[in-house]
């Protein structure tokens, strides 16, 4: 006997050739879900493999790396350890962020040693081919190999100056060769010798770090050689502080995707119940010809396999389209937030693609299987009337009611009462998310039970009576417009929560009339030692908080570590989460203040004691407070300035805070204009780095906005399938109708109005189901990948936006089949067998 | 060679108790042609879906060849319908996404016949049948007498021993109606296979070469006609 | 050698030696990535020595008075400078080893470096260091290059020191006793080499030693020929105590070799009778013998005889061929008939390539026929030739 007829395939097939919009709708499910997951993926890592590929050119082979934490490293250290026999392969590097004048973003100045590179970083040795540029690179004081993304930025080609500007040095180099590899995106570095970036970074006598390959004896004969405070790291400690960065950006994105996948799949489900159904009597007469319900299953879940390798290829095709555009979107909030990386083409990962395929194929086979399961189970030779199937669904409803409440209560327990990460956090969300959609049936008959409470013209009520009637299909319709919905609701809620405590943070913070900084806030830039005197003598000014920045290694992450003179008013500035008794005297008695993630992530509380990392050895320090911060995920520590400035005397003033004298804000502002005219600093406002921060936060989240978008044309397909397959299936009804007396508008106003009140209800379960989507979010996801909380709000604004959302989608999916079934010729229907 | 002993069948409406069937019993030779005679409602349909294994019976049995249909399990019954048995049904029940060619085809195909030896059958069938060229058609193309013939040629595809008809005349005219009856027996004759022909049409039972008269659950020989 | 064709090109390619050399980083760079095959030669030592100078170094165009220990130092000023060290050694038992040790200076530009920072430089240092074990017949070598900035490489008269990274050449005072070291992994040397009985040996014209007709085409030459060396070595895990003599050539110039000339076979040779033979060939593109040929024999008292190209013949006797089809002529007859010398000069091993980013020939070998001796035979310009 045969595994499975090539007929039997062959008349499925046909049958949904036959009902090409069914088909079309489910492929568009398939699609549409595969095309979002593998868009956010291939987005995702895209910038992972741009900042991945920038961070291995920069590190090459190298196996370790010696630096004195939170500083810079003597050349001593190198030139002693190069003239021992015995030493390994060791590699000298010079670096620091800086700007290209008139250009955007920053970029990496990295200065090599070209003797020392071979064994370590072959790829950037490759671009030094052309002789005749290497004696002037080696030679000149400017001579510059540019990255592959500033070449493409700047246009630029050898021969070309560039004017860069670190700590408000202009320094002119000379493009040597430009880096037009196609490939290398990401790489932002502008490669110099190490005598020109020690010029240019004024680290003369100083290094940034050594790269090393060792193996277990030269790691040992390393360690018995380097002095003290100089530490030897592993690159994959290193690289874990750096890579580290994003990985929460890329799994709240990801999370998004999955979403959409989600809804992608009550569309499959939806799309192949109604295909199943339609085929009752089919599959009876099959059944009664003798076939078995095993090889109809089989046939069923083959139709479903074939549908979903096309569905998944056309996803494939439309994620990778997606991915494009997403990729500039992530790259850029990427750049935004944790480092500039550029992305010139999309990398097609295999392994997104792999996925992708995988996930398109086993979610369509498990939507699937419910359906098939039932379908094969169909009698032999059945005429049970729809009527007697709708009965039997009905009688399903209070089941997966139940068994959603569990779900949903399970995701509750997983994600806010359970320890556990942040992907523990989203398995609860996902929960939550299905046990709701498996609820809805049972709260759309709920609503509708009101509804027939309430009188209605005859026309209306029929309406409302066929939503009920066709519960069993309508309701994954419905569930699938809900989840897309609930999930708009809950990350809305969720970002404007967080926007709005972002802003009353940063509102806050930023209490002073005036910051002054070195050439804009750029990390090492600096203000001169002079300046601060002339800032005291002025009668305007009343008090001056000063800062000291700098990055410091603490857990495998780096922190921002920063030495703070704080006047009063600064103090008041920040929001102390929970503090010691006296925290602003311990302050000023050398503990010190831990931002919210900081704490979270070393389950730190006031009182406890830290160990910091200085050039002189680990420096313990009290904690004082925990304050509310959205600055950094990595966290925030703010040190006294005297005792900060005991383990880095050299560290410069990175920023002023002015508080002006009562209402001579502007006279302050005038006399300090006059003062910063002839250096270069910046004067800002709190304003306008408020809205500076705002708008970098919005941009941040104009992802999300694109996956909400998506997620809602899934949704809405979704409606639009599942009304077509009504209508298609209610064709003879319609007809009757229609032969009764049914106008075309009465008609249309049935099919619409029907629609309609699907979006209704389906935006009524997915409000309650969305502000509990956010509260995970908030509570749970929010705490657990960024380490920190906020005040949960609900804007109504968004859930009538919702509403709207939802009856839009409805009300645009209906008018294609009302047009269709009004314009039919009734006549024909009537008598089809 | 077909065997139904002391068959009952009620079926319960809400608590209302309908008896279909009561302690029926007749038997079939093979190769004979019986016509069931009956009104609607008389319990026909049901007591086919008896014998072919599709319903099971409140008590008696059903022997086909000796082997008790309603002793062997679901996946065991779907195969003797398979193997065994042939379907005529009153709404032609052909598959509409199968060309006619397709749907004589399918029961071979299930059986797990080669290509070639199908392809014979399925077009000496449409010959007999008298729609010899028609296997490219898709049934919605074809009439409705048109239709039968293909759903007799199907029927009898796969040889089987049993050929059972419910009404297959009863949505045809009169005279596409009779010439169907007459093919229909007449092939079965040709095959050396049993026909159960269930009808509520004298004439239609006429091709028969016994008639039974279904009445109140119970089957009678009928007078001679 | 006689049937080698001309080279097309190759006299008027690129000319600056410096950026040969700098090629040869760069290609030195990308080889660490395996891009070249293996064994491929980097560079021609033709590219390398023969390249048309920068006017703006210094040229050696007229014999000098030599200065000590000034002259001992480097001279900057001069595109390239080596102190190039041979020897022949044994263990108590007998286990014989050749050993190479140089240090060569290069230009990149003539004239002083900017001075905005301690490792900006125009000066750059590589390093060749060779064994070669004769009884397990094997050679080992390897190559370090560094910047003459920072201390981590340079050169210094007084107290004499030369280094390259961990690798060194030093003396207290003057140069000898001298105390070499130098390691790469494998294979590593610690060696003090004592002054002897010969004295300095100043090559050519009172140390000018002109390479063609061409003014400032030579070289400020002058050698320590037989230096009494006592140390240790070490190959793999094993340390051998060693002993024998040691030959020091001093060299700088600008410009070196002509355009039509292809390289060299250099002899260095210690007589067991106390005489000590140096002897270059310079070869011509056509294959043949340049009238700029040069050698001298240093007595067993010190005294010093130039040798001519027409006093001596020189005829290959044996080739080996090195992957890559380079052949290289690895045993020779060289006959000084107004000396009575006819000496069968032999490779002690046959591989003793160096096979860095310049490839040549560089190897111990021994002496038999009239007089019998050791010495060290070096083969250039052959690489990259038909």
């Amino acid at each position: 006997m045969n595994l499975f007829s090539p007929l039997l395939l062959r008349a499925g097939l046909r049958y949904l050739m036959h009902h090409r919009w069914q088909g079309l709708l489910a492929l568009s499910g398939i699609a549409l879900g595969v095309a979002v997951v593998l868009a956010v993926d291939l987005a995702n890592s895209g910038a992972r493999a741009a900042f991945e590929l920038s961070v291995q050119q920069l590190q090459g082979k190298a196996t370790h790396r010696l630096a004195v934490p939170g500083d810079l490293l003597p050349d001593e250290v190198y030139i002693n350890l190069k003239r021992q026999p015995g030493a390994p392969p060791m590699a000298p590097v010079v670096s620091d962020w800086v700007r290209i004048k008139g250009a955007p973003g920053r970029y990496q100045l990295v200065g090599f040693d070209l003797f020392a590179e071979a064994p370590f970083r072959g790829q950037i040795a490759e671009r030094l081919t052309a002789p005749a540029f290497i004696s002037d690179w080696l030679t000149d004081a400017g001579g510059l190999l540019p990255g592959a993304a500033a070449t493409r930025a700047l246009r630029l080609v050898a021969g070309d100056r560039l004017d860069i500007v670190y700590r408000d040095q202009p320094t002119t180099l000379q493009v040597l060769q430009a880096n037009t590899q196609q490939d290398s995106s990401g790489d932002n570095v502008l490669l110099v010798d190490i005598a020109t970036a020690k010029t240019i970074l004024d680290m003369q006598g100083q290094l940034s770090y050594v790269d090393l390959i060792l193996d277990p004896d030269s790691e040992h004969w390393i360690r018995q050689h380097i002095p003290p405070g100089v530490e030897l790291q592993t690159v994959a400690e290193q690289a874990q502080g750096v890579t580290r960065l994003s990985a929460a950006f890329e799994l709240n994105l990801t999370a998004m995707s999955l979403l959409a996948m989600l809804v992608g799949m009550f569309l499959v489900f939806n799309a192949m119940t109604f295909s199943l159904v339609q085929r009752r009597s089919l599959f009876g007469r099959l059944r009664a010809i003798g076939v078995t319900p095993r090889e109809l299953f089989t046939l069923i879940l083959l139709e479903a396999v074939m549908m979903a390798m096309l569905g998944t290829l056309l996803g494939m095709l439309i994620g990778v389209w997606l991915g494009k555009g997403l990729t500039r979107l992530v790259a850029a909030t990427v750049s935004d937030l944790y480092y500039t990386v550029s992305v010139s083409a999309l990398q097609l990962d295999g392994t997104s693609l792999m996925f992708a395929a995988v996930l398109g194929v086993l979610a369509t086979l498990l939507a699937t299987l419910v359906p098939a399961w039932q379908a094969a189970r169909t009698p032999p030779l059945t005429t049970l009337s729809r009527t007697a199937l709708e009965q039997a669904a009905r009688r399903g409803i209070p089941l997966w009611a139940v068994f959603g409440l569990l779900l949903l209560l399970a995701g509750l327990l997983l994600a806010l009462v359970l320890p556990g990460g942040v992907i523990m956090s989203f398995a609860g969300l996902f929960s939550l998310v299905l046990g709701a959609a498996m609820m809805t049936p049972l709260m759309i008959r709920l609503l509708h039970r009101l509804l027939t409470t309430v009188a209605l013209p005859g026309i209306w009520r029929m309406g409302v009576r066929d939503l009920d009637r066709h519960l069993s299909r309508l309701g994954i319709a419905v569930a699938a417009l809900m989840v897309a919905l609930s999930a708009s609701v809950g990350v809305g809620v969720m970002v404007e929560s967080m926007r709005g405590s972002v802003h009353t943070w940063l509102t806050e913070l930023l209490c002073a009339d005036l910051y002054v900084a070195a050439q804009g806030f750029d990390e090492g830039a600096r203000l001169p030692e002079t300046f601060l005197q002339e800032v005291s003598g002025l009668e305007t000014v009343a008090a001056i908080s000063r800062y000291r920045e700098r990055t410091l290694p603490l857990h495998g992450r780096h922190v921002e570590l920063i030495g703070a003179h704080l006047a009063a008013p600064s103090r008041r500035g920040f929001a102390l989460l929970s503090s010691t008794a006296s925290a602003w005297q311990d302050f000023d008695n050398g503990a010190v203040l831990l931002s919210e993630p900081l704490a979270y992530r070393l389950g730190l509380v006031p009182g406890a004691s830290l160990q910091l990392p200085t050039a002189e050895g680990p420096l313990n320090v009290q904690v004082a407070a925990v304050f509310r911060d959205y600055a950094s995920e990595h966290g925030r520590i703010f040190l006294d300035e005297t005792v900060y400035r005991r383990y880095w005397p050299d560290q410069g003033l990175n920023t002023l805070a002015l508080f002006a004298r009562n209402g001579e804000v502007a006279s302050m502002r005038r006399e300090l204009g006059e003062l910063a005219a002839h250096t270069a600093l910046v004067l800002t406002p709190a304003a306008a780095i408020l809205e500076e921060s705002m708008a970098v936060f919005d941009r941040t989240f104009r992802v999300t906005e694109v996956l909400r978008a998506v997620s809602l044309v899934v949704a809405f397909i979704g409606v639009l399938s599942a009304l077509m397959a009504l209508q298609l299936e209610r064709g003879k009804e319609y007809a009757v109708l229609r032969a009764l007396g049914l106008t075309r508008v009465q008609l249309v106003g049935l099919i619409s109005g029907e629609s309609l009140l699907m979006g209704l209800l389906a935006a009524c379960v997915a409000i309650p189901t969305g502000v509990l989507m956010a509260w995970v979010l908030i509570q749970s996801v929010q705490q657990r990948a960024f380490g920190w909380t906020m005040p949960f709000s609900v804007d109504t604004g968004l859930l009538l936006q919702t509403l709207l959302v939802g009856l839009l989608a409805a009300g645009l999916a209906a008018i294609y089949p009302a047009w269709r079934s009004a314009s039919r010729n009734p006549a024909p229907q009537l008598r089809e067998d | 060679m077909l065997a139904v002993e002391n068959l009952a069948k009620v079926y319960w409406s809400g608590s209302t108790r309908q008896v279909v069937l009561e302690g029926l019993t007749f038997r079939i030779r093979q190769g004979e042609t019986v016509a069931l005679l009956g009104a609607s409602g008389s319990g026909k349909t049901t007591l086919l879906n008896l014998i072919s294994g599709i319903d099971n019976p409140d008590s008696g049995s059903v022997s086909l060849d000796g082997v008790k249909v309603h002793a062997l399990a679901e996946p065991e019954r779907t195969l003797l319908r398979r193997r065994r048995i042939g379907f005529v049904f009153q709404f032609f029940n052909l598959i509409h996404t199968l060309t006619v060619g397709e749907n004589v085809a399918l029961p071979l195909e299930l059986l797990g016949c080669d290509h070639a030896s199908t392809q014979a059958r399925v077009a000496d069938l449409l010959a007999a049948v008298g729609l010899g060229g028609l296997e490219p058609r898709f049934p919605e193309t074809l009439s409705g007498g048109e239709q039968q013939r293909a759903a007799i040629a199907r029927a009898l595809a796969h040889r089987p021993a049993l050929l059972l008809a419910d009404e297959p005349t009863g949505n045809l005219d009169e005279d596409t109606a009779g010439r169907i009856i007459e093919l229909l027996s007449d092939l079965a004759r040709q095959e050396g296979t049993t026909l159960l022909l269930v009808t509520h049409s004298l004439p239609v039972a006429r091709v028969a070469d016994r008639v039974l008269r279904l009445s109140h659950g119970q089957v009678a020989p009928a007078e001679e006609p | 050698m006689a049937l080698r064709e001309p080279q097309p090109g190759t006299a008027t390619e690129g000319r600056l030696i410096v950026r040969k050399l700098l090629l040869l980083l760069a290609l030195l760079l990308l080889a660490c990535d395996a891009e070249l095959p293996p064994n491929t030669p980097a560079v021609r030592v033709d590219q390398v020595m023969g390249a048309e100078p920068d006017p703006g170094f210094t040229r050696a165009l007229e014999a000098r008075p030599f200065r000590f220990p000034q002259d001992y130092g480097a001279h900057p000023e001069y595109a390239t400078e080596w102190w190039y060290l041979t020897g022949n050694l044994q263990t108590q038992k007998g286990h014989r080893f050749g050993y190479q040790f140089t240090l060569f200076r290069v230009a990149l530009r003539p004239g002083e470096p900017l001075q905005d920072s301690a490792w900006r430089t125009r000066q750059i240092y590589m390093g060749h260091l060779a064994i070669s074990d004769v009884a397990a017949a094997r050679h080992y070598s390897a190559e370090r290059l560094s910047r003459a900035a920072a201390g981590l490489a340079g050169a210094r008269a007084t107290p004499f020191e030369v280094w390259l990274g961990p690798w060194s050449m030093r003396a207290d005072s003057g140069l000898f006793p001298m105390k070499v070291s130098a390691e790469n992994g494998d294979i590593g040397l610690s060696l003090q080499l004592l002054a002897g009985n010969k004295p300095i040996v100043l090559q050519g014209d009172r140390g000018l030693s002109r390479k063609s007709a061409t003014p400032g085409n030579a070289s400020y030459y002058y050698s320590f020929t037989r230096l009494p060396t006592r140390g240790e070595l070490h190959i793999g895990d094993r340390v051998y105590s060693v002993q024998g003599d040691s030959w020091l050539d001093r060299e700088w110039s600008s410009s070196a070799l002509d355009s039509d000339q292809a390289g060299w076979d250099w002899f260095a040779l210690q007589l067991e009778d106390g005489r000590d033979l140096m002897y270059y060939q310079l070869r011509t593109r056509q294959g043949g013998m340049h009238a700029f040929s040069r050698g001298t024999l240093v007595e067993k008292d010190g005294s010093v005889r130039t040798l001519l190209p027409e006093q001596v013949k020189l005829t290959p006797l044996r080739h080996w061929q090195a992957e890559g089809n380079t052949r290289y002529p690895v045993s020779w007859r060289l006959q000084v008939p107004e000396q009575g010398l006819d000496l069968e000069v032999q490779a002690l091993l046959d591989d003793q390539l160096m096979d860095h980013s310049v490839q040549y020939w560089e190897g111990a070998v021994e002496v038999s026929g009239s007089h019998r001796g050791r010495g060290y035979l070096e083969l250039s310009g052959y690489a990259g030739s038909p």
